[in-house]
């Protein structure tokens, strides 16, 4: 079953792994040339877009538009089963990607001037929040798709919609209560996760209800 | 070349092929009987001879495994094969030594009749309904196919 | 009665199904039928007579509405042992494109606890398509014959293909048939498959199931079916004659001087200059399908096939 998980995202996990090799070359630029560890920390931001657009999006939403939920859902696996694997595949192919991100930031970070930790791009990139952050992309990209069940539209909505949910909700939170670093990492990343699970649910319904 | 043993392809030469006419309206079932008694006729088909598999025919001419089954029951009633549980049906007896398309008697008979026919107007149609009624009529009460006679 | 208490023993049942979507109405309503195991069944209907929705609920893809499916006797829920229990292939034989053909088997047995590789590859080599192939660069009968491999590799009691002949030429399509057969003769396996053409299904099926607008019209052994009706060719007069028993009278056609009908049962074969003889399947078929409010089926419930009226 994670095989077969494993087997359509295929496409997924090597497109990750080369956004990954773009960052470390980046990485590996900034050690040498202080002013690209800016734009390092600017870039990480892609990978969840990428996450939301390209694994959340088709997860469900591929095999819809090409009718081969007719196959999966007529096996001896249950639907609930079917997305939890599938998810939970994605998932951690998401949550792996994050962290080497994660490491390739705090390896360059030295090289470049200090920072403030409360600055968006370095708060961002640090952290509990982009764990969360990448999660919450991926199961509103799988939600839109699921509800939509077109691979298309659920990216395009998917996108602005993740805008909207970090800028409206994460950074208001940010600016309104005026929490320090931690605090403030463990109560957004709490608020994405809340996000994510209630989109998972959303999800299975629609997948659950409808052929 | 093949090695598995969960499906048989053809490993024994069959000694007959069926052959299906969908549009002759005769049911596939009597098809088959009437086949396997032309081949032991012709001889094509002798005592001891094995009859494809149930599984070889339905996969050959794409009919419900019943009507093979069917027309092998039929047959086995008419004494003319033998059903080996696990191995296979077998040719028991041969049909008449006799072949009627090479009585001489009677096919002159039949072609003075047919050139009479013909002398008196009517055409192969005619004919062929004349000769229908009188066969039809000649073995009913019979069973349908008992046309070719019992060893 | 319910089908169940009958001795014949049901691979498939459904009682009182139906299924409605939202706006557009019952796509299938009140349906109620048996299947008898180890029998191979046309399901037969134009397009949009409920065919594809009957199979959907019948394979656990859809939910009833209303009323119930067993699968042999026992009721078919969500869990993964009842969708064991059922084999589909879906109409278009969905497949993953991007698979070969190896995977695809793979996909299987990964997903289905009872699967059989072994017969699965033997399968596919009878066929001759190689199992590196992409899925994507399969001709269409081939693909069928996938989709078709990966069904019965599952072995599951119940096998259901929507429309599997669609789109495939005549060779492609005696080597589907062929490769279905052998599997029951092999298995004993209980087979469904619907089209909305007949003439591919009269030698390999031999139970009908005829839907019209989401209502099931008949359902019964071929034989006993065709013995169950008569053609009538009679004056004009038969139809006034009919006209007393209209719920006989599957289809009718009157001239001025001659009357032809399809009728139910073995009642009007003794009208004046009247001529009655045992339809073919097809007529018997056609008659149905020229009056799509007509039903063998006597209501209320169900009379299992060949407990109908003729006996």
């Amino acid at each position: 079953m994670i095989w077969f998980a494993w087997r359509q995202q295929r496409f997924q996990f090597t497109a990750a792994a080369g956004l990954l090799a773009v960052y470390t070359g980046l990485a590996v630029g900034a050690r040498f040339d202080a002013e690209l560890v800016t734009v390092t920390q600017l870039f990480a931001g892609y990978l969840t877009i990428g996450v939301c657009m390209f694994w959340g999006a088709p997860l469900v939403a591929r095999d819809i538009e090409q009718g081969t939920q007719r196959l999966a859902w007529t096996q001896s696996v249950t639907r609930g089963r079917w997305l939890a694997t599938r998810l939970g595949v994605a998932a951690l192919g998401a949550l792996a990607a994050t962290a080497v991100l994660a490491g390739l930031i705090s390896w360059v970070l030295p090289a470049g001037p200090v920072a403030d930790p409360m600055t968006w791009y370095h708060y961002e990139s640090h952290g509990v929040v982009p764990f969360a952050r990448v999660l919450l992309a991926l199961a509103l990209g799988a939600a839109l798709g699921a509800l939509t069940r077109n691979t298309h539209l659920a990216m395009a909505v998917s996108v602005p919609l993740l805008g909207i949910l970090q800028l409206g909700g994460a950074r208001r939170l940010r600016e309104s209560t005026g929490w320090d670093f931690w605090p403030l990492q463990w109560a957004e990343a709490g608020c994405y996760l809340g996000a994510a699970a209630l989109l998972t649910v959303l999800t299975y319904v629609a997948v659950r209800r409808r052929v | 070349m093949n090695h598995d043993s969960t499906i048989r392809l053809v490993k024994r030469e069959n000694v007959i092929r069926f052959q299906l006419d969908r549009r002759s309206g005769v049911s596939p079932y009597l098809q088959l009987v009437h086949q396997v008694r032309q081949a032991i006729r012709l001889g094509h088909l002798r005592p001891g001879d094995q009859l494809p598999t149930a599984r070889e025919v339905v996969e050959q001419v794409a009919i419900n495994p019943n009507t093979v089954h069917k027309a092998y029951r039929e047959l086995e009633r008419d004494g003319l094969v033998a059903a080996r549980p696990g191995v296979g049906t077998f040719v028991q007896a041969s049909l008449s030594a006799r072949r009627p398309a090479e009585d001489p008697a009677l096919r002159v008979q039949l072609a003075d009749w047919v050139a009479a026919a013909r002398r008196a107007g009517l055409d192969e149609d005619d004919v062929r309904a004349v000769f229908d009624t009188v066969v039809r009529h000649a073995f009913a009460g019979t069973s349908v196919d008992r046309s070719g006679g019992v060893a | 009665m319910s089908p169940t208490t009958a001795n014949r023993r049901y691979a498939l049942e459904t009682t009182g199904l139906g299924r409605r979507y939202g706006r557009r109405g019952w796509a299938l309503r009140d349906c109620t039928l048996g299947i008898p195991a180890g029998r191979v069944t046309a399901l037969v209907g134009p397009n949009g007579a409920g065919k594809t929705t009957l199979l959907h609920l019948a394979v656990g893809l859809l939910t009833p509405t209303t009323g119930q499916v067993r699968v042999g006797g026992r009721p078919l829920g969500g869990r993964a042992e009842d969708l064991a229990r059922v084999a589909f292939v879906a109409q278009d034989k969905p497949l993953f494109r991007s698979f070969t053909v190896a995977e695809t088997l793979r996909f299987g047995q990964v997903t289905n606890p009872r699967f059989d590789r072994e017969l699965a590859e033997a399968r596919l080599r009878a066929h001759r398509i190689p199992p590196d192939q992409k899925v994507g660069r399969l001709s269409g009968g081939q693909r069928t014959l996938l989709a078709l491999t990966l069904a019965l590799g599952k072995r599951a009691e119940l096998l259901l293909l929507d429309e599997p002949l669609a789109d495939l030429d005549p060779l492609a399509r005696h080597e589907v048939l062929g490769a279905l057969m052998s599997a029951v003769e092999e298995g004993g396996a209980t087979v469904v498959l619907s089209s909305h053409h007949l003439t591919d299904l009269t030698e390999t099926c031999d139970h009908l199931v005829l839907l019209a607008r989401g209502r099931l019209q008949a359902c019964g052994d071929f034989d006993e079916l065709t013995a169950a009706h008569r053609i009538l060719t009679g004056p004009a007069e038969l139809a006034d004659r009919l006209a007393g028993a209209p719920g006989d009278v599957v289809h009718l056609d009157r001239t001025a001087r001659q009357t032809t009908a399809l009728v139910r049962g073995t009642r009007h074969d003794h009208h004046p200059a009247t001529v009655s003889r045992e339809p073919a399947l097809d007529e018997l078929v056609l008659g149905y399908l020229r009056n799509p409010d007509a039903t063998a089926i006597p209501r209320p419930g169900l009379v299992p096939a060949g407990e109908g009226e003729a006996r």
